[in-house]
């Protein structure tokens, strides 16, 4: 097997999927909001039928199985084809969440909806003035009866916006433990703003005041609770990593081709040396990061039992590499073209947004060097105190700051 | 990289090997950053000769052993983290598959058991004074008289020419024809009249490279490789020759082990190194590029194994590998401080009687200056960048 190379399958998925978004229309990145929620579903219904939403559910539930390679093939095509639908969010980050979490009746019954487009999922795990960690979790989950009730506001709710149900991470009041919750959208008690990202994919604002209807799937020591959200998150990094070394693929393509094309002083301007070499930098780079992030999916094909310290590393190493290559890239972008490069109508704008919007999102270089960090800096004890503070952390919330209800 | 089962065992067995072969003094000196010196040397290489480890890539009937690529990246791999010295690539990458390759079989036979025993040394006599990058415009010159050429002119930045035996060396044959088609390839017994080398002493500290005159120096006919006036192809070629190698996982994994040991034995405001912010990030940083490097290359040697040409392309491990260990030294000169300041040149070259030095702290930053050579030799990064710009990017 390649680590490296797409095989037969990937190649074909990626061929395909190409294809298809090369024919549909550049999404307008100054859409409105009601223009783009519109056009949003009925290019989810055709990315159902291409197959793309069942690759990440198991075949048990109607879905394909796919491998992190096969899901990164896919998306490194989604960030050349600036797809702005939430196919990470829902699909990936969300889906695989409940795919490993849900009792089997929830799985029974959101799965095969998740596969076939007819239903969409959101996680809502970051939380207002925290930048992106999701560590800190000061949403409340009450049990009233057999019903939950939600207290809390979670930010960056990507995809939340025409979701059918929201996964929410939330203490568990008179417990030390997290549960990770779904909410079903639209009901009583809780309050969804839609925002438009600055590059022009969609997200929400949940607020939730005794919210109603949710349904616990998991409760947990936090530890093992942030664990599993950990490990979706890194899958749904990684994929966005793939979605972003497509997305700087074709950066790189538009503007070493207006380079070539456009004339200065009687010559190309790529014919000056000093913009060769820092084309030459920017290609390297996108090639480093692209087999960083392949290398990284490759790793997931691995099921013995000591992968996930492995993957972990590598999705951190992964991000926070293609988070600096990122900025780069829409940097020199912008600069290499020249004015044309800082309007919204052409072309390049588009991927520079893109680009800009990914250097932040799902943490930035800062917050995975960190990580990288400790598993190369620090010991086990060290690793195993600062779960420790985690916990005290949730435990002094709980004692202090508990609502009142 | 990313190990096969069988890879993995292959790796186990060479580092196995290392740590029962390699002669302790020698594996200090080199976790130290110090001179190993040639006799040293010539032990090393005749224990890894007698394992049948010193020329594995060479052809079997040369007494190679077959290693595919991804062999020879992880043994390199770990003799670097086993602290073995770096064995000189002029001799036993360059000019042994060169005679493998173009020699003819009188040559062949002179040559390759001799280097295959680790008993002979070999320099590399390309650069000039006014011939650097721009190779091509050398003029050292070769004249054909009867059954020998006289040459003269010098030649510069030559590698270990001090201590070795012979020197492959382009000389102008033709001065009449296009640059590149009027060179030709001597082999030159150092021994030989007419010979002085210079040596000249870096900023590091000592003497890494030299300065070669060559005075009416006469080589036998028999001693030219190729055609005459076809070296430039040869030359060309052996810029070609294990540019796989030139990503430099081992040596950067080398430099990454020593950081890291500043870091859990060095601390600043009552915490360890590894404990602060500042080091954290610059260190994670470089694990970052240290892996995204050798996945990069990981990719080139999988096309290597499945005998594709690996191409121009393959110029971005050596640019990005040469800058990535100035950085692992910049670091842990940064992580040392004060500490890196002292330099006791006595003592980075093992003399003996030597005051010693601070295991980690005394070569640093010696290091640190010899190591702003990987972007300058083998065809600068400016050079690289031309060749990834023209030659893969068509720009």
């Amino acid at each position: 097997m390649s680590a490296y190379t797409l095989d037969a399958q990937q190649e074909m998925l990626a061929d395909s999927a190409r294809n298809y978004l090369s024919r549909r229309t550049t999404p307008k990145h100054d859409a409105t909001q009601a223009d783009r929620q519109a056009t949003e579903s009925s290019r989810w219904a055709e990315m159902a039928s291409l197959g793309w939403l069942a690759l990440p559910v198991p075949e048990a539930y109607g879905g394909l199985s796919g491998s992190m390679a096969d899901i990164c093939a896919l998306a490194e095509e989604l960030g050349r084809g600036v797809v702005s639908e939430p196919y990470i969010a829902s699909a990936v980050l969300a889906g695989m969440l409940l795919a490993d979490v849900a009792p089997p009746s929830v799985r029974d019954d959101w799965l095969p909806a998740l596969a076939d487009g007819s239903r969409r999922l959101a996680l809502a795990v970051w939380e207002p003035g925290a930048r992106s960690d999701w560590t800190e979790v000061n949403t409340r989950a009450t049990q009233d009866g057999a019903d939950w009730r939600l207290d809390g506001n979670k930010v960056l709710v990507l995809g939340g916006t025409g979701a059918d149900g929201l996964l929410v991470s939330a203490c568990i009041s008179g417990s030390k433990d997290l549960g990770i919750f779904l909410l079903p959208a639209g009901g009583q008690g809780q309050r969804l703003v839609a925002q438009t990202l600055f590059d022009g994919q969609g997200a929400a604002e949940l607020t939730m005041a005794r919210a109603t209807g949710a349904s616990l799937l998991h409760r947990g020591e936090p530890s093992a609770v942030l664990g599993l959200l950990e490990v979706a998150l890194d899958r749904a990094t990684l994929t966005h990593c793939a979605d972003t070394v497509g997305a700087m693929a074709q950066a790189f393509a538009l503007t070493r081709e207006y380079l070539g094309t456009r004339s200065q002083f009687g010559k190309p301007i790529a014919a000056n040396q000093v913009v060769q070499h820092r084309l030459v930098d920017l290609f390297v780079e996108i090639e480093e990061a692209r087999s960083l992030m392949r290398m990284t999916a490759s790793l997931y094909a691995d099921t013995g039992i000591d992968k996930v310290a492995p993957q972990r590393r590598h999705v951190a190493a992964t991000k926070a590499f293609v988070a600096q290559v990122a900025r780069h890239v829409w940097e020199e972008s912008v600069q290499l073209h020249g004015a044309i490069g800082m309007t919204q109508e052409y072309e390049v704008g588009a991927y520079v947004k893109r680009l800009a919007l990914a250097v932040n999102l799902y943490g930035d270089a800062t917050f995975h060097l960190e990580r990288v960090a400790c598993s190369s800096l620090d010991s086990s004890a060290i690793r195993a105190l600062k779960v420790e503070k985690t916990f005290t952390a949730h435990h002094h919330k709980e004692t202090t700051s508990a609502p009142s209800s | 990289m990313f190990d096969t089962a069988e890879l993995s065992a292959f790796r186990n067995s060479m580092r196995s090997f290392i740590s029962e072969q390699l002669p302790d003094d020698i594996r200090q000196t080199v976790r130290e950053g110090r001179q190993v010196g040639l006799e040293r040397m010539n032990a090393w290489h005749g224990i890894l000769a007698n394992h049948g480890l010193l020329i594995p890539h060479w052809q079997v009937e040369w007494g190679g052993q077959g290693f595919s690529v991804a062999q020879q990246m992880v043994f390199d791999e770990e003799m670097a983290l086993g602290d073995a010295p770096e064995l000189n690539a002029i001799t036993f990458d360059m000019i042994g598959p060169v005679l493998q390759r173009y020699g003819n079989p009188a040559q062949q036979q002179r040559f390759l058991p001799d280097i295959a025993s680790g008993q002979q040394w070999w320099c590399q006599g390309y650069s000039e004074p006014n011939a650097g990058s721009d190779l091509a415009s050398l003029t050292t010159r070769a004249e054909l008289v009867g059954d020998h050429y006289v040459v003269t002119g010098s030649k510069i930045w030559t590698s270990g020419a001090q201590y070795a035996d012979w020197m492959f060396c382009l000389v102008r044959t033709d001065r009449e024809v296009r640059a590149q088609q009027g060179i030709s390839f001597l082999l030159i017994d150092m021994k030989s009249p007419g010979i002085t080398v210079r040596p000249i002493v870096g900023i590091h500290g000592w003497a890494v490279f030299n300065e070669v005159f060559l005075d009416q120096v006469e080589v036998p006919v028999s001693l030219r490789i190729g055609a005459e006036n076809g070296g430039w192809t040869i030359a060309k070629s052996l810029l070609e020759f294990e540019r796989l190698k030139l990503a430099r996982i081992g040596e950067n994994k080398r430099r990454r082990a020593r950081a890291l040991a500043v870091a859990h034995s060095r601390r600043e405001a009552g915490h360890p190194l590894a404990e602060r912010p500042w080091f954290r990030e610059r260190f994670a940083e470089l694990d970052c590029r240290l892996m995204a490097l050798e996945a990069n290359a990981g990719r080139f040697i999988e096309r290597a194994q499945a005998g594709e040409p690996i191409g121009a392309e393959v110029s971005m491990l050596k640019l990005r590998g040469s800058r990535l260990i100035q950085l692992w030294e910049e670091l842990i000169v940064d992580a040392l401080g004060p500490e890196a300041m002292p330099l006791d040149n006595d003592w980075l070259q093992s003399q003996a009687g030597a005051e010693p030095q601070d295991r980690i702290a005394g070569t640093a930053s010696s290091r640190r200056f010899l190591s702003r050579g990987f972007t300058i030799a083998g065809g600068s990064s400016e050079i690289q960048h031309n060749i990834l710009a023209k030659q893969v990017l068509a720009l």
